[in-house]
């Protein structure tokens, strides 16, 4: 602290000893003003004059510090006496002790100070110092909250003034700022200070425990437990078992035992800020409640084992181990071609429901294909497939798609989705990333190679950290430097760290384990068992990790950075320091070190004791062969999502899937095949799934199953699904002959609709036909965060911002806008026209090709009309046979069934 | 031509079946171009609202009565100086040039500026007192002047981000990051839209549109059927809406009636009934084609209602003048919500003159839209608001007080105002400290202001949800209270 010169100087020591000796004769008045300010930090002088009323400067105390330029002054409180400088207020009620009390006046103006130290006192020896506040605040200062408020008022004008009183030794006292900023008080306190005898020691009685459980308890369960419980634990804290009640919440502790003050929920229950005074929203306790809690508190805060309470781990199904059950019993054995089809069978039974016929052959390898290569088949496979009748045509044709590139270019899209890959930084300058494709071409080989799922994960966290790392190993952490990247002028730099840091942690959580993390950032998770703390040890374990990009070569580069919990999620207010773990309702993490690290981690996620892993890449996997899961909340399995309509299928699959299947045993039925799962195999599984009666199904839907389950929970059939925006344009290229299927390398970036400048900025020159081929596949288009490919947009398409589990499926007039009018389609349309032309046919065989290429099957007679009818238009409109033919191919492109996967 | 009757038969389809022989019968006339079908199927539409009960753009009725049917939201991006514009502060012109005390740095951030090496800087531009009411407004202001009586101004809105991206993405979603739906997809979530030819949510942008682009008019976690319509001012209204170069309209319209009756057919065979949603959107989009041109088409308004909004100015003025009169056509077609963009009020530095011109560009277009919906009877059903990510700080940055010097983005404290649709006009909520700083009484969070919008169109902020990962979301998340003093 320094003194800034200042006219009253001369009469005060540049660095006064503190005070020894009587203050009787300064307390009984007639001192002069001793006043001297600290200069704010800006480092100029305060404008603060000499008051020539103010009494003659002698005495042993002094003001040292007003943390704003506003005047206060020293004077002596008696009836009619002013308390503050800038107003004539007078106090017109006045307690007789308090007469002749030495007054600090302050100015009324100086009313929304927020500071913890603004008014320092420096006292020559004990004194009672009392802070007297305007009885209309709402609301008190934090720092005064725990002062005692006196019996006896004041008045200024006809307007009471509650009076809060410490008993403080000499030396040093500091007052914050009147806290008005918001609801507080209306006016400024002032002060009044008065010699007292020391502090007295008053021992707290022991608090009889047999008073706990006759009183406390009951009220703690009645107004208490309802948030800070067994169901809920707000803020983290739990006050119905004794050992989480005693640990405290995130922030603060709860029950210091003997001590009121350091109790935050003693603090809580008193403040005067009713955003933070508990019960929150609800009544107040009374005060002989409150009063109750002090001298429970205050005498040891008893609280007898008899009432101790124990923690119940979550009996959530998806954090239980996964089961192994057992293959049901069902009649329908002969529709029965997997194990899948006896669990989804059984459950059908049991409605009272039968499965859906199988689709026609068509529709299987339509299906197929694009589920498996998100394109059309050709014309070829087509027929070949539709004339093959042998048992093994199925299969054969599932190996070959499994085979094929266009698999791990398919899968990737949708792995994809859930990275929030995109090659731009996003927010403001959205700059772009010349090298994300390796990444994304990462991916697509991975799974081409079906790299296992587990090592899948491994690489992706923490490939860097395996020993003998190589560059395919530094390109599959390219996942995490997906983050979105702000390099606005005014960014702060630490906040966009510390929120990358939060991206990465948020999309683990949710890729692997299924869980809406974020909600445990600023609190703890309303429903599932996650403490703010333990949202913070998983942060933990990419804190460490820095991201860079120097040329063509990704970085992860470890750094020491200690986390703290960040207080209502804000960076700004560091909490208690964690170390990485797991949470505690998951099994335990057994580092390889003394701390644990990512490859800990990613270790730990595909270890076989983790239950979440396999359960959520398995619902994922079943999600896009079916449209939904059998979770149909595939983004969330906590407490609030929905549980999975067939678990013991989901168990079985899940279990074969991290362990591989082991043996043949109790899953076979009679008449099962053997299917070889390897382990974390994303092939095999999707083989297993492909190959049930369950997936061939027709995705028709007949009136009786409809009323019983609209849904299609039960799987009673397969469910029609609109394709993915990339597929839309897919199936576009495919069909006109114009797709070229070149894998991997630097995105492409498609014409554009026309006059799309004003929106774009200057961003959409990154969207003019910049080289590359423009007819590759979807996944090959430049991905830019803020201005999405406006034809995928339209589409529901991932945008790269966030984590995305589920695409939309939506039905819009721009959908329809787009696929009549964009100029990618009319190009598709134009040259799908010329491919009829060319085709050495007659009419109705074009037909039937137009068909196979956009539907893969011939029209029927009923639809064959409608052709014939549109080329009489046509013809009656132009007569041009280019007009007739790109009619037919816009016509077919438009179709519902031909952006529908049945 | 012939027509092939659907297999399916009943309910709502057989309603769409009556649509369609209209449909196809007006076409089949051989002489009707898309203009005369639009007409027709302009007086149709009673039939089309009641023959797609299942469409997520009907119209639905409130939670509760509320006065406006409709909003304007006209969002002038970069962050408006509440200090030149809505909320006088004479102290801060008296302490002009002055070190800004200490407290008021206590956890604020900055931008740009060093707080240490700034100053207070008071506004260089006077305030009158506008209206009956004594609205206190800047003089840079005189026509939106001239509607105080009509405008609820508050001066103590605040929230806690401090860039142009994650404040508009505040001001607009509700949440500083991306991923959330805009305050235009809820109004259409919450009440459909009332045009049958337009889309239910449109946005406009004046010459730089919002940093977070797609995100300010995007349906984040709702359906994308409520993302806002990017419309342009000029040329092509909305995206794709010509049929290409070479398909006459009688081809397009063969087209048309081929998908048609192709999609009918399959209709019958897979009884899914997302195929009759698509065949409803492309008979939106078809009437689109037709309505959206002549909605553009600004020759029909009058050369008196011209001048009042200031369309032909010469030079920028004219532009966005053109897109608030656009504005009131949409509304007027049962739009439900317009956002009109314009990011140029990032005044870092040479605040006096930006300003004088920015506002010379703005005043009379809103001002114009204003009185032009009074006079139509729409102010009462309209609800119009003046947006922006945030204000501007008490102290300069760049330099010391004069001609060069500028503000930066100020979150804390801020002003806006709202006028029509129920607005109580003439008054203000909420007041700052001295300096502009924070709020000193009635301070308004943007969730607040949002659940104050929502209340406005008679919907309820605690109960329009939407569940999304598992939970029940909201566009004012946990928080927000109506602002009951604006309500009229």
């Amino acid at each position: 602290m320094s003194y800034h010169a200042s006219p009253f100087q001369v009469s005060f020591p540049p660095s006064p000893p503190f005070w020894v000796g009587s203050v009787r004769h300064w307390l009984a008045g007639g001192a002069r003003l001793l006043v001297v300010l600290l200069a704010f930090a800006g480092g100029r002088a305060p404008s603060l004059e000499a008051n020539d009323d103010a009494p003659a400067v002698e005495g042993r105390i002094g003001i040292s510090r007003v943390s704003s330029d506003r005047k206060y002054e020293l004077g002596t409180a008696r009836l009619r006496a002013a308390p503050y400088i800038d107003r004539k207020y007078t106090l017109r009620k006045l307690p007789e002790r308090l007469v002749d009390a030495r007054m600090v006046r302050t100015s009324m103006d100086d009313d929304y100070v927020t500071t913890d130290d603004h008014l320092r006192l420096e006292l020559p020896e004990t004194t009672e110092v009392i802070v007297a506040v305007d009885a209309h605040g709402e609301r008190l200062a934090d720092w005064l909250k725990p002062w005692s408020l006196c019996e006896e008022t004041l008045a200024v004008d006809n307007i009471d003034y509650r009076l809060y009183r410490r008993i403080v030794p000499p030396g040093i006292v500091t007052l914050g700022g009147n806290d008005r900023r918001m609801t507080g008080a209306r006016s400024n306190y002032f002060v009044l200070l008065l010699p007292a005898q020391e502090i007295p020691e008053t021992p707290a009685l022991p608090f009889p425990v047999e008073q706990f459980q006759q009183q406390v308890w009951p009220l703690l369960q009645r107004r208490c437990h309802g948030c800070h419980g067994a169901d809920l634990q707000e803020g983290g804290l739990r006050l119905d078992v004794r050992s989480r009640a005693l640990q405290g919440g995130d922030t603060a502790v709860a029950i210091a035992p003997g001590s009121n003050t350091d109790s935050e929920l003693l603090v809580r229950l008193t403040t005067g800020n009713s955003a933070k005074r508990m019960p929150l929203g609800e009544e107040p306790l009374s005060e002989a409640e409150i009063g109750l809690l002090q001298s429970w508190v205050e005498g040891g805060a008893p609280w007898p084992d008899s009432l101790a309470g124990r923690e119940v781990p979550s009996t959530h199904w998806a954090f239980q181990p996964i089961g192994s059950p057992a293959v049901p019993e069902v009649r329908g054995a002969e529709w029965v071609r997997t194990p899948i089809d006896v669990f989804v069978l059984s459950r059908l039974e049991k409605a009272g429901l039968t499965p859906s016929e199988e689709a026609d052959r068509s529709t299987l390898i339509r299906r197929l294909s694009l589920d498996l290569r998100g394109i059309p088949p050709t014309p070829e496979e087509l027929r070949a497939f539709v004339a093959d009748s042998s048992p093994e045509a199925w299969s054969q044709l599932v190996e070959r798609f499994l085979a094929g590139p266009q698999f791990g270019e398919r899968w990737a899209r949708h792995w994809l989705d859930l990275a929030r890959f995109a090659e731009s930084d996003g927010y403001e300058n959205d700059n772009p990333r010349p090298y994300a494709w390796h990444y994304r071409d990462w991916v697509i080989s991975a799974i081409n190679a079906d790299l296992p799922f587990n090592r899948f994960t491994v690489a992706q966290l923490a490939g860097d950290l395996l020993e003998g790392a190589g560059s395919a190993e530094r390109l599959a952490t390219g996942l995490h430097r997906n983050t979105l990247q702000n390099s606005a002028g005014g960014a702060d730099a630490e906040e966009f760290r510390t929120r990358a840091v939060k991206d990465r942690t948020a999309v683990t959580a949710t890729i692997w384990l299924g869980l809406t993390w974020q909600c445990a950032e600023c609190h703890t998770h309303k429903y599932d068992p996650i403490a703010q703390r333990e949202y913070y040890q998983l942060y933990a374990f990419f804190n460490n990790a820095d991201h860079a990009q120097e040329g063509e070569a990704a970085t992860l580069r470890e750094s020491e950075r200690v986390t703290r919990v960040h207080r209502r999620g804000n960076f700004l207010e560091p909490g208690a320091e964690v170390r990485p773990g797991v949470p505690a309702f998951l099994p335990e993490l057994t580092p390889r070190g003394t701390r644990a690290d990512r490859l800990d981690l990613a270790r730990w996620l595909v270890s076989n004791e983790q239950p979440l892993t396999p359960r959520v890449a398995v619902n994922a996997i079943w999600q896009h062969l079916f449209g939904v899961g059998l979770v149909p909340t595939a983004d969330n399995f906590g407490v609030r999502g929905e549980p999975p309509s067939h678990p013991e299928l989901l168990d079985w699959l899940a279990l074969r899937f991290a362990r591989g299947r082991v043996q043949p045993g109790p899953d076979s039925s009679p008449g099962v095949p053997e299917l070889f799962l390897e382990p974390w195999s994303r092939k095999s599984l999707i083989r297993l799934i492909v190959n049930s009666s369950v997936y061939r199904q027709s995705s028709h839907s007949p009136a009786v199953p409809m009323a019983e389950d609209p849904d299609n929970r039960l799987l009673w059939r397969q469910n029609r699904l609109r394709l993915e925006a990339e597929a839309i344009r897919d199936v576009a290229l495919a069909a006109s002959g114009l797709l070229v299927t070149q894998v991997g390398g630097p995105s492409i970036q498609p014409v554009l609709p026309r006059g799309l400048g004003e929106a774009s900025d200057l961003k959409s020159e990154r969207f003019q036909e910049t080289g590359g081929n423009p007819y590759r596949r979807g996944l090959y288009v430049h991905t830019q965060r803020t201005f999405p490919y406006p034809f995928f947009a339209t589409f529901d398409g991932a945008d790269g911002n966030s984590c995305l589990v589920q695409r939309d499926r939506s039905t819009t007039p721009l959908q329809a806008l787009a696929l009549l009018n964009d100029p990618a389609m009319e190009e598709c349309a134009r040259r799908l026209g010329t491919r009829l032309q060319a085709a050495t046919l007659d009419e109705s065989a074009r037909l039937g090709l137009a068909f196979e290429l956009c539907l893969s099957r011939q029209p029927e007679m009923e639809e064959r009309v409608i052709l014939q009818d549109l080329l009489e238009s046509l013809r009656g409109a132009s007569g041009s046979d280019d007009a007739l033919w790109q009619g037919v191919a816009r016509t077919l492109l438009n179709l519902e069934q031909t952006i529908t996967r049945e | 031509m012939k027509y092939v009757p659907a297999p399916v038969g009943g309910g709502p389809t057989d309603i769409l079946q009556t649509r369609r022989n209209f449909l196809t019968a007006s076409a089949g006339g051989g002489v009707a171009g898309l203009a005369a079908l639009a007409g027709l199927l302009e007086r149709d539409g009673l039939l089309a609202r009641e023959s797609a009960p299942a469409s997520p753009l009907a119209p639905r009725p409130p939670h509760s009565f509320g006065r406006a049917k409709n909003c304007i939201l006209i969002f002038l991006a970069g962050g408006t100086s509440h200090l030149e514009l809505f909320d006088p502060k004479p102290r801060l012109v008296e302490l002009d040039g002055q070190p800004i005390p200490e407290s008021f740095l206590k956890g604020v951030r900055f931008s740009f500026v060093k707080p240490g090496q700034s100053v207070l800087m008071g506004s260089r531009h006077g305030f009158r007192k506008y209206g009956e009411c004594g609205l206190e407004l800047s003089e840079l202001l005189p026509h939106i002047g001239a509607c105080a009586d009509e405008i609820g101004l508050v001066r103590s809105l605040h929230h806690g981000a401090f860039d142009h991206a994650p404040g508009e993405l505040e001001m607009l979603t509700g949440r500083d990051q991306p991923g959330r739906p805009s305050l235009g997809a809820w109004l259409t979530y919450g009440l459909g839209s009332e045009s049958q030819n337009l889309p239910g949510f449109v946005a406009l942008i004046n010459q730089r549109g919002p940093v977070a682009r797609a995100m300010a008019w995007g349906a984040g976690y709702l359906p994308s059927v409520h993302q806002g319509v990017l419309l342009r001012g000029e040329g092509e209204p909305i995206l794709n809406l010509a049929t290409p170069g070479g398909i006459s309209v009688e081809q397009h319209r063969a087209q048309l009636d081929a998908v048609r009756r192709l999609n009918q057919v399959n209709v019958g065979r897979s009884r899914d009934p997302e195929i009759e949603t698509r065949m409803a959107a492309y008979e939106l989009a078809f009437r689109m084609q037709s309505a959206a041109p002549e909605l553009i088409d600004l020759a029909s308004e009058t050369g008196e209602t011209r001048e009042l909004y200031g369309v032909d100015r010469a030079g920028q003025p004219g532009m966005f003048a053109r897109n608030c009169l656009l504005a009131r056509r949409l509304v007027e077609r049962g739009v439900r919500m317009v956002t009109l963009f314009q990011r140029t009020w990032d005044h870092h530095k040479n605040l006096d003159g930006d300003l004088q011109s920015q506002c010379r560009e703005v005043d009379q277009p809103i001002g114009g839209l204003l009185r032009d919906l009074k006079r139509r009877g729409l102010l009462e059903s309209t609800l119009v608001i003046w947006g922006t990510e945030f204000g501007r700080t008490a102290i300069t940055e760049n330099a010391r007080p004069g001609n060069e010097a500028g503000r930066d983005h100020h979150p804390h404290c801020f002003s806006l105002w709202l006028a029509g649709g129920g607005v109580r006009g003439g008054t203000v909520v909420g007041a700052s400290d001295e300096l502009g700083w924070h709020p000193a009484s009635d301070p308004v969070h943007t969730h607040d202001f949002h659940a104050t919008v929502l209340h406005l169109l008679g919907l309820d902020h605690t109960r329009l949800t939407y569940r999304h990962r598992g939970l029940e979301q909201r566009l004012t998340d946990v928080a927000g209270r109506v602002v009951e003093p604006l309500l009229g």
